[in-house]
């Protein structure tokens, strides 16, 4: 091993030592996110009278005659919603993986930590579609179905200001790393 | 066409796009903080609008609910000590931001500033919860004895607030470790 190689090789194993416990903090913390997330909705999803009871309450509406097909395609919808959380946490996992190998600033990462922002941009904007599909497929059997709208809550606008600060300091990471790399071409 | 004059209009270009962004996310965070104040007095100011959008939220019986002066500036007040956390957390996302708007990509404030970030939003994702059970006091504090209401409830988006500002922390750790492993190794060589 030249010494160029070996001080790389004890670069990265610092950085593991150093960071490693915090990596590993973020990813248990987005896995657990997930899952409550996934069996929170799966479990109230699957018992078709929470779902009259509870959508019905938030609709002002009686949902006590849904048809199963209704209910399945909202449903759906849910899981649909679900999928791209799940890539939010496949992200996050992949950013602390890079963090973990000491590939921290490096165009590789910076490239998952924008994908993670877009990822979180996305769902907001999924949740917001969602809602008022759901509404929609719940109420279509009702003799007077409430009009399509879009609403937001004000916890969506939390949620996309920090999917967008994380897309923000993507960019930021993205631009140091070429200037870095402009400055280690011209030296 | 040497090296240098080849990468410098690549960098001034992307020195440009990243003062461009940073001067938008400085108009976002001021304009948000600003707004957050606003609808925050607004909301309280109203009995009509905590009637309509704190108690639902809180999941209190309009029956058992005061809603007089007091009770309202309490509530403000409550509401505030959440509120302050967020405002300074996007004063320090301000200051980074100024940073790079000014054309400090390598500031070693920038790792400090998202550290300040990341503890703010975990004390956040906890602050929300407690003061929801406050609030849920303080609006039930004249009703008769029996029908008060105390209520502790922790959801997925203080979790995920939370786990957000560990994501945040972790990545300033991350920067700080970095930086100063690399001044390590430029010193080894």
């Amino acid at each position: 091993m030249s010494i160029t190689q070996h001080g790389v090789a004890a670069y990265q194993a610092a950085a593991t030592r150093r960071i490693g416990p915090m990596c590993h903090v973020i990813r248990a913390a987005a896995a657990i996110w997930f899952a409550w997330t996934a069996i929170r909705s799966i479990s109230h999803w699957v018992t078709l009278g929470a779902v009259k009871n509870s959508w019905g309450r938030y609709l002002n509406v009686d949902l006590s005659g849904l048809p199963f097909s209704h209910h399945m395609v909202a449903f759906a919808i849910t899981l649909a919603n679900l999928t791209i959380a799940a890539f939010v946490l496949v992200f996050i996992w992949r950013l602390f993986g890079h963090y973990l190998r000491g590939s921290i600033f490096s165009i590789e990462s910076v490239a998952q930590m924008r994908a993670l922002g877009w990822t979180g941009v996305t769902a907001v904007a999924a949740d917001l579609i969602a809602r008022p599909l759901i509404k929609s497929v719940l109420t279509a059997h009702l003799a007077s179905p409430p009009p399509f709208a879009v609403w937001a809550e004000p916890n969506d606008i939390l949620h996309l200001v920090m999917a967008l600060f994380i897309v923000a300091l993507a960019h930021v990471f993205k631009t140091g790393v070429e200037i870095a790399d402009d400055h280690r071409q011209f030296i | 066409m040497s090296i240098s004059s080849a990468t410098a209009p690549r960098a001034q270009s992307q020195s440009t796009n990243l003062q461009c962004l940073a001067a938008t996310m400085c108009f976002v965070t001021a304009i948000g903080g600003a707004l957050a104040e606003l609808v925050l007095a607004w909301v309280w100011f109203w009995p009509s609008t905590v009637e309509t959008l704190v108690v639902p939220h809180l999941g209190l019986p309009i029956a058992s609910v005061s809603l007089d002066g007091t009770t309202r500036l309490m509530g403000f007040l409550a509401s505030m000590v959440p509120l302050g956390v967020l405002l300074y957390a996007l004063h320090q996302a301000y200051q980074l931001f100024d940073r790079y708007r000014l054309g400090e990509v390598f500031s070693p404030e920038a790792p400090v500033r998202l550290r300040r970030i990341g503890f703010c939003m975990i004390a956040l994702g906890v602050l929300r919860p407690l003061t929801n059970t406050a609030l849920g006091l303080i609006l039930t504090a004249h009703a008769l004895p029996g029908q008060r209401i105390l209520a502790i409830a922790i959801s997925l988006d203080d979790y995920m607030i939370a786990a957000f500002g560990g994501l945040v922390l972790a990545i300033g750790h991350v920067m700080v470790a970095a930086a100063s492993m690399a001044d390590e190794h430029s010193k080894i060589i």
